[in-house]
């Protein structure tokens, strides 16, 4: 947490200060800068190197605001408001202040917008725009500075676009803790860059792309894919482990593809940032990584005859043994429904096994935000069995103690994410073995096959619903429009299963 | 060392001297040299008779002495914006002495480096701090020796260490040397260095008198101002205001550079006419040269031209009115013969490498300016060019951490101003 | 046996423990090892790193913003020019243009590089005895295009052994 976070949390409770800031009065707590106060009430100061998950640095000298009685424009992001105090972020001075800050940042630029990832989300560009000199006077030969470097499995590094905000060394100072950047020579031959030879390769580095304000960090994994323009955000929970991060889920709503993963803001979950390992969440949703269409013993089955089969097996499945493995990574409410409906239309409560990754450390945590329990709901899972009052044997990779229970119907919710099990296939034949399986998963493979009843399920960015993080706290899930259109999510399936058998 | 030729104000050269008084005498540079003139008694008696620390800070106070780095901040003001509540506390000289034309800092150090060490003993008992540095730049190779001898010898005397006199105060002093880079010269930048990291100026707030050197109350004077302290102490600050004027009190060293025939660091007491410095002290120009401009307060400090200069004072007030500042006391005079868009072009070149970088503005304004006043220099400017100097050096100066932007940013705009037949001349 | 020499691994230790922080220690390392090797290398950052955990990006930061390090290799006998304003208006650029031309001359004459280097460098604080030049550690005053040629005479005439920086600086007192 950066200290002016920290202050905020502290001193919410004490004494207000009372300030004005383009004539809008507005109270912040003590202690808070001039640049926080003005979002507060929706006056957006230009900046670059200010982060609000960084410290202060202070250097791109954009943030020029004019306050009464002071004679020098002062930057609003290590300016802290006082009792009275008079901000003008539009001031005449300022607004030449800043432009002339943009101006002075493009004098070593590039200007290659058009073959530059950033494009689009460039605050170089968004600024010049909202302030910039249109007729600019900077007429010179650039400084070249080394381009495409590779410095990282996820990063290209580009140091030429680079601005010198610094926000990138500061998050290797104070969020990653791995200090790998520096900004070596001086004057405008400055350089952002690593010892040679070296990379960055920790868990946190797409984080650098995300609060580059240009094109200087570009992510490998997004480099030349997609214009940023065609891409719309739907704003989730990332389900890559029990921390629960608030996301944003990138897709071309025209093509029905996923781009990419950023962090949301969330002060009480994950700050400002995300981990590497939730940025891939987005590739098990696309069409070429799952199977469409459910399946009956290997042969193709029509979407509109899905519940029929799903009730047919359950209603066969009345007075034997059935048994329900659960992964700990669907939504509070599937399971509940699950667990509901399936007791009703058995009539009895099944045997529960809680399927779980055969190798993990649960309790782990790297000290930032990812943690050892790759799973979003183990918590949510929980809780329902416990609601529901259902003891559940925890199974991983050896499936024994169901084979001993010696099912006459096994109904599997297999994982959405199955990276976090590592290699799922073992369990799967082991599964295969059993006698009449229905398989709910997201890629349905030659093992499916061999199942009674494979069903493809809906991926976390297509449902609506909650998981319950480490700490027990509600995380929403809000649903996109799934990539294939006629798709049923288990809640539509065994509603309207129950609706069958009440009918 | 040329001195005062002339009796001035009706005293005699020798009047005036503070610095200057071990000029030409044998083994000069040694404690027991310091000893004849009274070295060490400041220290002595403000120790053994207790004398109190805000008394010591109201002494230079009343003094009038003023920061000699180039600011002219008042040093007893400074040093009372230390918080009084013990703690660690630290007084660092700044010894990065970088300014082009200035070379004053040395000058003390050649004459006798136990000025500036009692001087930051006296200070550091004013502001209770338990340790000192001197910051050297790299280059002073020779200078550094001196002052590493001093400390030694006064370690050896007991004017360093534990329980200095017998007084219960303890005070350890150490030497710090830089490695080539003119922002080490501003405060914050110097204890970036003094960090061990790049000599990056800090975010002002804090000031480092609250949150300095690894971010405790720290006091960064120049060794000029510093080594005026024994002799305020000593003869009291009202012997200190009879030389200078009203605001610009004491003496001050000032440095004579350029194509003139007597250059030299030449104590002066503030107030002093500038033409009779270069004329009569400094010898006029070589070769019996007319006089186009003078630089009065090193490289940084707008240019003035010679008809400017007719009636001004080497003091802080004086400088000021005419456009200029008397900053490090750097007087750089420049001969008719000489192109000033070469000299502006020598200046931005200078500023362009010493940038640290940090800034937006600062770092690409100052290579900026540099390529435009290039143009100039290889005659491939355009009017246009001579407007943007003046654009890019008003949006550059004040919008920095450091006032490196405006020490670019002053010359730029004063010569372009003052002598624009000289840059209209070179436009393609 | 550490990567360092003993001497200067001796040296590294006593900076390291002599400040507040063992940071602030990197500049004088940097010098030491700058004196003892001459210039510096890659591997001296990476061993500052792995022998004395100071951080290699921290010490690279420091290597490259400072003027007085260098890190490509060195002739015998590098001789750094003031061309700051008081130098330059004393004629520094005429110093540098007749030893840059004496070095070329060398070459075509010998066929071989020169046993020294020409640096134009910022303000070194003599602005009274302009122009002010350094050959390695010693400084010259008065630095005129005569007295530079004199100089390159003197210093490369001893057998090319590089001159020990020990040697008595030139005594700049009466000089003023």
């Amino acid at each position: 947490m950066t200290n002016t976070e920290n202050t905020l949390n502290a001193e919410k409770t004490q004494n207000l200060v009372n300030l004005t800031i383009d004539g809008k009065p507005v109270s912040v707590p003590h202690g808070t800068s001039v640049i926080e106060a003005a979002k507060k009430i929706g006056s957006k100061i230009p900046h670059f190197c200010w982060h609000p998950g960084l410290s202060v640095a202070g250097v791109c000298r954009l943030c020029m605001v004019k306050i009464e009685g002071n004679p020098k424009l002062q930057i609003g992001c290590n300016t802290q408001v006082t009792e009275g105090m008079k901000v003008e972020t539009k001031h005449q001075e300022a607004k030449e202040a800043q432009k002339w800050a943009l101006e002075f940042h493009l004098v070593n630029h590039p200007l290659d917008c058009p073959t530059c990832d950033q494009a689009g989300e460039c605050k170089l560009q968004d600024y010049y725009m909202q302030v910039g000199r249109y007729d600019s006077q900077v007429n010179e030969e650039k400084v070249l500075k080394p381009k495409a470097l590779d410095v990282g499995t996820e990063l290209i590094l580009d140091t030429e676009r680079c601005i010198l905000c610094s926000r990138c060394v500061r998050f290797e100072d104070q969020v990653s803790k791995t200090s790998s950047l520096g900004i070596f020579n001086r004057g405008d031959h400055s350089q952002i860059g690593l010892i040679p030879g070296r990379r960055i390769e920790h868990n946190y580095s797409y984080n650098l792309v995300d609060i580059c304000p240009v094109g200087a960090f570009t992510a490998r994994d997004f480099r030349f894919k997609c214009r940023v323009w065609f891409l719309e955000k739907t704003k989730t929970t990332c389900p890559g482990c029990s921390t629960g991060c608030s996301v944003s889920v990138f897709g071309n709503k025209m093509e029905r593809e996923y781009y990419r993963l950023k962090p949301e803001v969330d002060h009480e979950v994950n700050g400002h940032w995300m981990c590497d390992y939730g940025r891939k969440m987005y590739k098990h949703c696309n069409a070429s990584a799952r199977q469409s269409v459910p399946q009956k013993n290997g042969t193709p089955v029509d979407w509109n005859r899905i519940t029929n089969e799903l009730v047919q097996e359950l209603t066969k499945a009345r007075n034997k043994k059935v048994a329900l493995v659960l992964t700990p990574q669907y939504t509070n409410e599937e399971y509940a429904l699950v667990l509901s409906s399936i007791k009703q239309i058995l009539g009895t409560t099944p045997t529960v096994f809680i399927w779980r990754p055969e190798t993990e450390n649960p309790t782990e945590f790297d000290g930032v935000l990812f943690r050892g329990d790759h799973n979003a709901n183990t918590k949510g899972l929980e809780r329902a069995l416990s609601q529901a009052n259902i003891q559940a044997e925890i199974i991983r990779g050896n499936i024994e103690p169901l084979k001993n229970a010696n099912p006459d119907l096994t109904i599997v919710l297999g994982p959405e994410i199955e990276m976090a099990y590592g290699n799922i296939e073992n369990t799967l034949q082991s599964l295969s073995k059993l006698s009449n399986v229905v398989y709910f998963g997201v890629t349905l493979s030659d093992t499916t096959k061999q199942f009674s009843l494979t069903v493809p399920t809906k991926v976390f960015v297509e449902k609506n619903g909650t998981y319950l993080n480490y700490n027990s706290m509600p995380r929403k899930l809000i649903a996109n429009a799934p990539v294939f259109s006629q798709i049923m999510g288990l809640d539509d399936m065994f509603a309207a299963a129950l609706q069958r058998i009440e009918q | 060392m040329p001195l005062m030729k002339n009796d001035y104000l009706g005293r005699k050269p020798e009047d005036f001297r503070i610095f200057s008084i071990f000029e030409g005498k044998e083994n000069h540079r040694t404690l027991d040299a310091y000893r004849q003139h009274d070295g060490y008694a400041a220290l002595t008696k403000v120790l053994k008779e207790k004398i109190p620390p805000d008394d010591v800070i109201t002494m230079v106070k009343n003094s009038g002495l003023r920061g000699r780095g180039g600011a002219g901040f008042p040093t007893g003001m400074k040093w009372g914006f230390v918080p009084k509540a013990p703690g660690e506390k630290y007084v660092i000289t700044n010894f990065d002495e970088g300014e082009p034309g200035t070379y004053k800092d040395r000058y003390i150090a050649e004459m006798n480096s136990h000025m500036l060490i009692e001087g930051m003993i006296l200070a550091a008992y004013a502001i209770g701090a338990a340790k000192s540095y001197v910051y050297i730049r790299g280059e002073f190779i020779e200078e550094r020796k001196w002052v590493e001898t001093s400390i030694r010898e006064a370690y050896e005397a007991g004017f360093l260490g534990k329980n200095i006199l017998g007084s219960g105060f303890s005070h350890e002093m150490d030497i710090y040397f830089g490695a080539g880079a003119y922002i080490c010269g501003e405060e914050t930048g110097l204890i970036s260095s003094l960090e061990g990291k790049k000599g990056q100026p800090k975010l002002k707030p804090p000031f480092p008198a609250v949150q300095g050197y690894l971010g405790k109350p720290t006091i960064v004077n120049n060794v000029e101002t510093l080594a005026a302290v024994p002799w305020i102490l000593r003869n009291g600050p009202d012997a200190y205001r009879k030389f200078g004027t009203e605001k610009s009190a004491g003496t001050k060293l000032f440095n004579l550079s350029g194509p003139i025939v007597n250059p030299g660091c030449f104590e002066l007491p503030l107030g002093y006419p500038l033409k009779r410095f270069i004329y009569e002290d400094g010898g006029g120009l070589l070769d019996g040269k007319k006089l186009k401009a003078v630089i009065p307060g090193g490289a940084s400090a707008p240019v003035l031209t010679a008809a400017e200069i007719e009636n001004i004072n080497l003091d802080y007030e004086s400088v000021a009115a005419a456009g200029s500042m008397l900053g490090s006391g750097a007087v750089i005079v420049i001969p008719e013969d000489i192109s000033m868009v070469d000299v502006l072009h020598n200046i931005m070149a200078f500023f362009a490498h010493e940038s640290c970088g940090q800034c937006t503005p600062c770092r690409e304004g100052t290579g900026w300016l540099f390529r435009i006043v290039d143009r100039f220099k290889k005659g491939t400017a355009t009017k246009a060019d001579l407007d943007r100097v003046y654009d890019i050096a008003n949006n550059m100066a004040g919008r920095t951490i450091c006032t490196l932007s405006d020490a670019a940013a002053m010359p730029a705009k004063s010569f372009i101003r003052k002598f624009a037949h000289e840059f209209e001349a070179r436009i393609r | 046996m550490g990567y360092f020499s003993k001497e200067l691994t001796k040296i590294i230790e006593g900076y390291i423990g002599r400040f507040e922080t063992k940071r602030s220690s990197i500049l004088p390392i940097l010098h030491a090892i700058q004196d003892e090797k001459d210039w510096i290398r890659d591997e001296d950052v990476l061993a500052l790193e792995s022998e004395f955990n100071l951080p290699a990006v921290d010490v690279r930061e420091v290597l490259t913003f400072y003027t007085m390090y260098r890190t490509s290799p060195v002739k015998p006998y590098r001789i750094e020019i003031c061309n700051s304003i008081s130098c330059w208006l004393r004629g520094a650029d005429k110093t540098i243009e007749t030893l840059e031309n004496h070095m070329a001359r060398w070459k075509q004459k010998t066929g071989n590089e020169p046993p020294f280097e020409v640096h134009a460098v910022a303000c070194l604080g003599m602005c009274g005895h302009a122009p002010v030049a350094f050959v390695n550690k010693d400084r010259h005053l008065n630095v005129t295009p005569e007295l530079a040629l004199k100089l390159v005479e003197q210093y490369t005439s001893k057998n090319l052994a590089k001159v020990e920086s020990k040697q008595e600086t030139q005594n700049v007192e009466g000089g003023h």
